[in-house]
């Protein structure tokens, strides 16, 4: 027998950014069920964001929601300063905020471009510029990005969306040589098609000839996507920064 | 010509020289941490040092600031301020 798995997460503070939701919101419970208290942020979802306060505080965790979006300098600033004032300084972070709106490039207008861009891109400097900083001085933290499959090989109809993820990665690559001096972990997961509100947009036909391409035969879990969220947050990858790791079937 | 230092400027000093390993090198206000040869990671050895040198906590968005030596001075002067 090896050695039983030691996480290291109890009473570690975790802020998932987009946690209201999909992925977001398993990762939130996922870290929760294993010790981490949670700062739940969301942009429009108070309703179901209670709901997820709720069920960390039932786990015996503690848990603070915190409605922001993460493109603005200041209120991501103000958020952060809320988590450490109510929970602790922040020792996870998981910028899992993200939003699409899909056209082909002839189509698409600025705004299409600049919103997606300011929430997936701009919104991920926002918050770890606000918590990089703590996370050096206390010479541990481990920060989780999320990246996408399309970000890595690109998908018609989402120029804006892939620019995005593809920068996450870069950002994730670059950052991670930053902090790495101060024990600072900084990783990404690009996960390809997981049952989300963000594949229910998509025709049916569509899907299944995606599926065809898929070696597992089947589309993800937002669990097994929080799973590998865990794995980074976790002392199983204490060895381990600025990858990228794909959570994708074999796609590809 | 430098200034006279006073007390907390002769530490704050010493401190910056302790940690960069610098000596007799002329250190005005506006010197900052990387015109003595320091990096971000000495700048964090500063910062813990100077909180044990004046037994201050120096929260992070005061920390964030000490690029220089005035500026460490400064942030180490309202510490102390606050935290008597």
């Amino acid at each position: 027998m090896g050695r039983p798995m030691e996480l290291g997460l109890k009473g570690k503070v975790a802020l998932v950014t987009g946690a209201s939701r999909g992925i977001g919101r398993e990762i939130a419970l996922t870290l929760a069920r294993n010790g981490a208290d949670i700062a739940i942020n969301y942009l429009s979802s108070d309703e179901t964001a209670k709901k997820i306060e709720e069920a960390i505080r039932e786990l015996g965790r503690k848990a603070v929601r915190i409605q922001c979006s993460v493109s603005g300098y200041k209120a991501a600033e103000a958020m952060v300063k809320t988590v450490r004032d109510t929970l602790g300084p922040i020792d996870i972070l998981v910028n899992n905020a993200g939003i699409i709106r899909d056209k082909f490039l002839i189509n698409m207008e600025p705004d299409d471009w600049v919103d997606v861009i300011n929430t997936n891109l701009l919104g991920v400097f926002n918050v770890t510029k606000h918590v990089a900083f703590s996370m050096m001085r206390r010479r541990s933290g481990r920060i989780v990005n999320m990246a996408s499959l399309s970000g890595i090989v690109g998908s018609p109809g989402q120029t804006n969306y892939t620019a995005s993820k593809g920068g996450i990665i870069g950002f994730t690559k670059s950052l991670s040589r930053e902090l790495a001096p101060f024990g600072v972990n900084v990783n990404a997961v690009a996960p390809g098609y997981i049952e989300t509100d963000m594949l229910t947009g998509i025709p049916k036909e569509m899907l299944n000839r995606y599926l065809e391409y898929i070696p597992l035969r089947r589309f993800g879990k937002a669990e097994e996507v929080s799973d590998v969220v865990l794995f980074l947050a976790s002392n199983l990858s204490n060895y381990l920064t600025g990858q990228v790791i794909r959570v994708d079937g074999g796609l590809f | 010509m430098e200034e006279r230092l006073d007390e907390i400027e002769q530490k704050v000093r010493g401190v910056i020289e302790n940690v960069l390993q610098v000596k007799d090198r002329e250190i005005a206000r506006e010197t900052t941490i990387a015109d003595l040869g320091g990096d971000s990671l000495s700048a964090l050895g500063i910062l813990s040092a100077l909180e044990q040198e004046f037994d201050i906590d120096i929260p992070d968005e005061e920390a964030i600031k000490i690029s220089s030596f005035g500026a460490a001075v400064d942030v180490v002067r309202s510490c102390m301020d606050r935290q008597p």
